[in-house]
């Protein structure tokens, strides 16, 4: 009884940070929400072509629904957004290692921060394209891509990780000391779950940043397979249903890497605490 | 070893809380520390438990005795349950489980210190430092937000421990003094200045505050 108790007042608090429903919980309104709000802007979207009546300007809905119908039933399309997908995320997962090591070498090591915080804030002050351009010259472009989204992921993940070690709280960190906690179980009890929230917010900013930033790294350096390389070929030939079509694959790629990552990560904050009865 | 404290400072900022303060600890019993808030009782033992670091002076023995605390703050971690808060510092479920019965907490195992309430918490920190192994025990204000009858029910763990080991208590509570303390250790300041009094005259002392504030 009382545990079902804990359980209620557990999923209570969570209720609290989830979205506001203004239009009450039970409505039909509510539950279609997202269905009337899609509508509304490929309905827009539908008038805005009508008015414009040029195809080279702006492509129909319809145009580009059956142009995505034709494209995913197209090994080559498959081949494309995979190798993509593959670059931009092993230069995620890279931006995510190197700038985690950092901040722990940062925050611990005050040699290394002087070391590092000038060629950090240098490259977040660099234009993207400066590094594509210079990246063109030192290597191959499939190198490019992953450099590139390195390079924008890195220093997002080193700031709020470095933020959150800083946070930590020096209380729980004295009685750790206190009470002889072994340095093992002082970053698995104390400085994981103090530095998970931030780690969360680097991942899901960088992750956006890194996927737009990887994409125009394809269009400049337009590696074999991959969605930048179509959609300058796009632009070049003047094929506006493919250019929209693919910035549609690109927008759709990305969130549902973002809504893949924050469940993933979700999951992974949630063994931080810890469940009733399972002591560790 | 006794912990011997010598020419002991400590300051912050211009603020001297301790000025060359020396004393010897005794091996075992309850020291009862009384005073007015701001006097330095907590540097004092901050620094004992290697907290904070003393500006000049030296403080003998004290690497040789293992310490456990109750801290002014309760000091959980949030995300962990009231039993695996315990259960991180013992790691033996078996005694997790008996102290949490001892201080009458065993109904709230599962639960997150937030969902405590402020007494609950006290008594898990209660519960963490009192069945930690430890030569030392620090008690700062160890039983504020704990009603008469609790204190009264935790008292004979404190004094087992105070019979094994030394244990020093503070406190702005005289009624906790009376009812634990072995050596009564009345502090002013700052700089934290102390005096050993005994019981009667404790007792006869704030029996006549009492009366004066009445």
């Amino acid at each position: 009884m009382k545990k079902q108790e804990q359980k209620s007042r557990l999923l209570k608090k969570e209720k609290i940070h989830q979205e506001p429903q203004s239009a009450g919980t039970n409505s039909w309104f509510s539950r279609f929400r997202w269905v009337f709000v899609t509508l509304f802007w490929l309905g827009l979207w539908q008038l805005a072509y009508w008015i414009i009546d040029q195809d080279i300007l702006l492509a129909s809905p319809v145009q580009v629904t059956s142009r995505f119908l034709s494209l995913i039933s197209q090994l080559v399309f498959w081949q494309i957004t995979l190798y993509s997908l593959s670059r931009i995320m092993a230069g995620f997962l890279l931006g995510l290692l190197a700038g985690s090591v950092l901040a722990v070498g940062t925050v611990f090591f005050r040699p290394v921060y002087a070391l590092f915080y000038p060629v950090i804030s240098a490259i977040r002050a660099t234009p993207v394209s400066s590094f594509i351009i210079l990246a063109l010259v030192w290597m191959t472009s499939n190198r490019v891509v992953i450099f590139i989204v390195f390079l924008m992921v890195m220093p997002i993940v080193w700031a709020n990780l470095s933020e959150g070690i800083k946070k930590t709280d020096p209380e729980l960190l004295e009685m750790a000391h206190i009470f002889r906690l072994s340095r093992g179980q002082i970053i698995r009890s104390v400085y994981l779950p103090s530095i998970s929230p931030f780690f969360m917010s680097a991942a899901i900013t960088s992750l956006g940043l890194g996927w737009k930033a990887g994409i125009a790294a394809e269009v400049l350096s337009t590696p074999q397979f991959s969605l930048g390389r179509r959609l300058y070929e796009s632009k070049i030939y003047l094929e506006t249903i493919d250019l929209m079509t693919f910035t549609a694959v690109v927008i759709l790629l990305s969130l549902l890497l973002e809504q893949v990552l924050i469940k993933t990560l979700r999951r992974a904050e949630g063994s931080f605490r810890h469940k009733p009865g399972k002591s560790r | 070893m006794a912990i011997v404290l010598d020419q002991v400072t400590k300051t912050y900022g211009d603020l001297k809380v301790l000025d060359k303060l020396s004393l010897t600890f005794p091996d075992t019993g309850i020291i009862g520390l009384f005073g007015p808030s701001g006097c330095g009782k907590t540097t004092l033992i901050h620094l004992i438990a290697g907290l904070q670091q003393a500006d000049s002076g030296s403080i003998h023995n004290i690497k040789a005795h293992s310490v456990s605390m109750v801290f002014q703050e309760d000091r959980l971690l949030p995300w962990m349950t009231a039993g695996d808060n315990l259960n991180l510092i013992y790691n033996d479920i078996s005694k997790t489980k008996l102290w949490l019965e001892r201080l009458q907490i065993e109904h709230q195992q599962d639960a997150y210190p937030d969902e405590l309430s402020g007494g609950m918490k006290r008594r898990l920190a209660l519960a963490r430092a009192l069945g930690f192994k430890a030569d030392l025990l620090l008690l700062d204000e160890p039983f504020k937000g704990l009603d008469i009858k609790l204190k009264h029910q935790i008292y004979p763990y404190v004094k087992q421990c105070g019979s094994e080991k030394l244990v020093i208590l503070v406190t702005h509570d005289p009624s906790e003094i009376m009812g634990l303390a072995d050596f009564i250790w009345s502090a002013g300041g700052p700089p934290l200045t102390l005096k050993k009094i005994d019981h009667d005259l404790f007792s006869k002392h704030w029996l006549q505050t009492d009366a004066d504030f009445v």
